[in-house]
């Protein structure tokens, strides 16, 4: 059973999205953009992508 | 997205070092959603003003801000998920606002955790694959099911727990893990009605020094719907798996998909009871 349960879990290649440096929310992002002055990047999507229900 | 410019090297190590990355899932940001309801009217200025600026704006699409804030130029995902076009995007972005590369402004953190529940309760996390589905397969989904104490000990058998005792697990509180064993479809209602026949059986296989140990054994059928608000299919998952228990604590559970199909396709699933943050 443990076997089959680990073979199960997502590979790191299944995982890239979580080396993103995401941030919680489109404030703090500008928040940050304006601090950094850096462009952003926003992603809106229906379903959640953070867990592939989407 | 995910399973293509979102997992693409040159498009990840962009975003890290001149970007700050940002997604909203939709629902979170509508009238009844989780979301603040200043962040709702961010995203809501965001969307208007690119309307005014005759950029592509909709529910599901790619942008890139200003770094105070305002659209300058957006795909809609299906010319964002073709291969290059979203990196093009970025290297516009790069070109025009000259941003100095560097660090990511936040360490990247794992984006499916799970969720904070009490001490006492019982998280599964469930992952599920579906096989031969192309693009919709390529990553898997995840679910967080918590069981809070008044449910998870009724997944247990009354007393005397004796080797060999066999018993029917609670039909409600094996519905609320069971209705997740779907693959990944656009559809996401796990409404527990979609179910039409389930069962957990258990059966005590050692009681030892108090602990014990049972297996476990069933199935679910349900009408799923691949698209939202379309024609449901039927559904058939059979599963297998391991309850463990002491007299004083949470069970663990496991169990995984033996045979599973959704439209023809093979799909699997797998549960297992993990840590998680105490508020």
């Amino acid at each position: 059973m443990d076997k089959r349960v680990a073979e199960r879990q997502p590979p790191a290649s299944d995982k890239r999205f979580d080396e993103i440096a995401w941030v919680p929310g489109i404030r703090r992002a500008i928040q940050l953009g304006t601090e950094d002055d850096r462009p952003i990047f926003l992603y809106t999507g229906d379903g959640k992508i953070n867990t592939g229900r989407c | 997205m995910r399973a293509g410019p979102l997992s693409d090297s040159s498009v990840i190590d962009l975003l890290n070092s001149s970007f700050v990355c940002v997604y909203v899932n939709n629902e979170d940001y509508r009238e009844s959603g989780s979301a603040p309801a200043d962040e709702q009217k961010e995203l809501a200025r965001i969307r208007e003003e690119g309307l005014e600026k005759k950029l592509s704006v909709g529910t599901v699409h790619a942008y890139v801000l200003t770094p105070d804030g305002h659209p300058v130029d957006s795909l809609h995902v299906a010319e964002a998920a073709k291969p290059g076009n979203t990196l093009s995007m970025l290297e516009r972005a790069v070109e025009r606002f000259q941003p100095k590369p560097g660090a990511p402004v936040i360490p990247p953190t794992a984006q499916s955790s799970p969720p904070p529940a009490g001490a006492d309760s019982v998280v599964l996390h469930l992952v599920s694959r579906i096989w031969g589905r192309g693009s919709w397969g390529d990553i898997p989904a995840e679910n967080w099911i918590v069981l809070r104490p008044e449910q998870w000990s009724k997944l247990l058998p009354p007393p005397p727990v004796e080797s060999g005792h066999s018993w029917e697990l609670d039909r409600d509180v094996s519905a609320k893990i069971l209705t997740y064993f779907y693959p990944q479809t656009e559809n996401n209602n796990a409404d527990v009605a979609r179910i039409q026949n389930l069962s957990l059986t258990g059966k005590v296989l050692a009681v030892e020094n108090g602990s014990v140990t049972a297996r476990v054994d069933g199935f679910v059928e349900m009408q799923h719907a691949f698209y939202a608000g379309r024609d449901k299919q039927p559904l058939r998952a059979d599963v297998v798996g391991v309850l463990i228990w002491q007299p004083a604590g949470p069970p663990t559970l496991k169990l995984v998909t033996t045979t599973a199909e959704y439209l023809g396709h093979p799909f699997d699933v797998a549960v297992e009871s993990t840590s998680h943050p105490v508020p």
